[in-house]
């Protein structure tokens, strides 16, 4: 009788264990998966310039007007 | 009793195995957790840090005419209006890789010389483009022995220019100089061409 109460506990104990391996074990998986989400959005950058200027009307680019 | 004790002795083999499998665990994940520091730090150098500004962004030679009796006029960054009346300029464009990688940079312009300029006297316009460093040594490896430096016409596409542009704050700049053909017969009007710079992590191949 004894001895089935120290079983019942050392059950108990295994169980807790492997539930605590198993919570580990996803919050690690978890962990990697946001590290690696995070990183291709910074992957590459773009930066932008305008370039410019006017042409003025003159009597050759607007058909002898000016 | 006979069972009850080999009951005992299972549960006792069984709790020693799932403690040692705990902690066979729990070491892993101090490994991984180490990985996982060191691909982190990895990610946050190579990936998400790549990032390009342009320090000076427009370049502007407000209105102007090419000369009478010229075909075509031509106008730089570096200072030079020959055959017009274009206000002088004198500072290229300035881009700066402000991440913290090395990365590739590519240039695209959103016109070429046809549809920016326009015009067909004197052989046509021309939209040329030249990359070369602010900063000694910024484009640490060139496309080859000759782009840095040269005037490359503008064709639309995206076109690459630097395989290594550096992000050390000392070489961490390029200097992008354009270079305008304008034939006298094209259209009046304002004209616009938008450089897009892209930077893509550079990767070491």
């Amino acid at each position: 009788m004894e001895n089935e109460k120290v079983i019942v506990v050392l059950l108990i104990v295994v169980v807790l264990l492997s539930i605590a391996s198993i919570g580990i074990s996803l919050g690690l998986n978890s962990d990697v998966s946001n590290k690696l989400v995070e990183n291709p959005e910074g992957y590459f950058n773009l930066g932008q310039a305008n370039v410019g200027f006017e042409i003025a009307e003159t009597s050759v680019n607007s058909g002898g007007r000016t | 009793m006979g069972n009850n004790n080999s009951l005992l002795i299972i549960a006792i083999v069984v709790l020693v195995l799932s403690l040692v499998s705990l902690f066979v665990t729990i070491g892993k994940v101090g490994e991984l957790t180490g990985q996982v520091s060191k691909q982190a730090t990895a990610a946050l150098e190579l990936a998400p840090a790549a990032s390009i500004e342009f320090i000076v962004s427009s370049i502007n030679w407000s209105s102007g005419a090419v000369n009478e009796n010229a075909t075509t006029a031509n106008i730089d960054s570096e200072g030079n209006v020959i055959n017009g009346n274009w206000t002088t300029v004198s500072q290229g464009l300035t881009l700066r890789n402000d991440g913290n990688v090395d990365v590739r940079l590519s240039l695209t312009t959103s016109n070429i010389a046809s549809s920016f300029i326009g015009g067909s006297a004197g052989g046509g316009p021309s939209y040329k483009l030249k990359v070369s460093n602010s900063e000694a040594n910024s484009c640490e490896y060139p496309l080859n022995s000759t782009n840095l430096g040269t005037y490359t016409e503008a064709n639309g596409t995206v076109q690459p220019t630097c395989q290594k542009f550096d992000k050390t704050d000392a070489s961490d700049v390029l200097r992008i100089d354009v270079n305008l053909t304008i034939p006298a017969d094209a259209d009046s009007g304002a004209k616009l061409s938008t450089i897009t710079a892209t930077a893509i992590v550079w990767t070491g191949s």
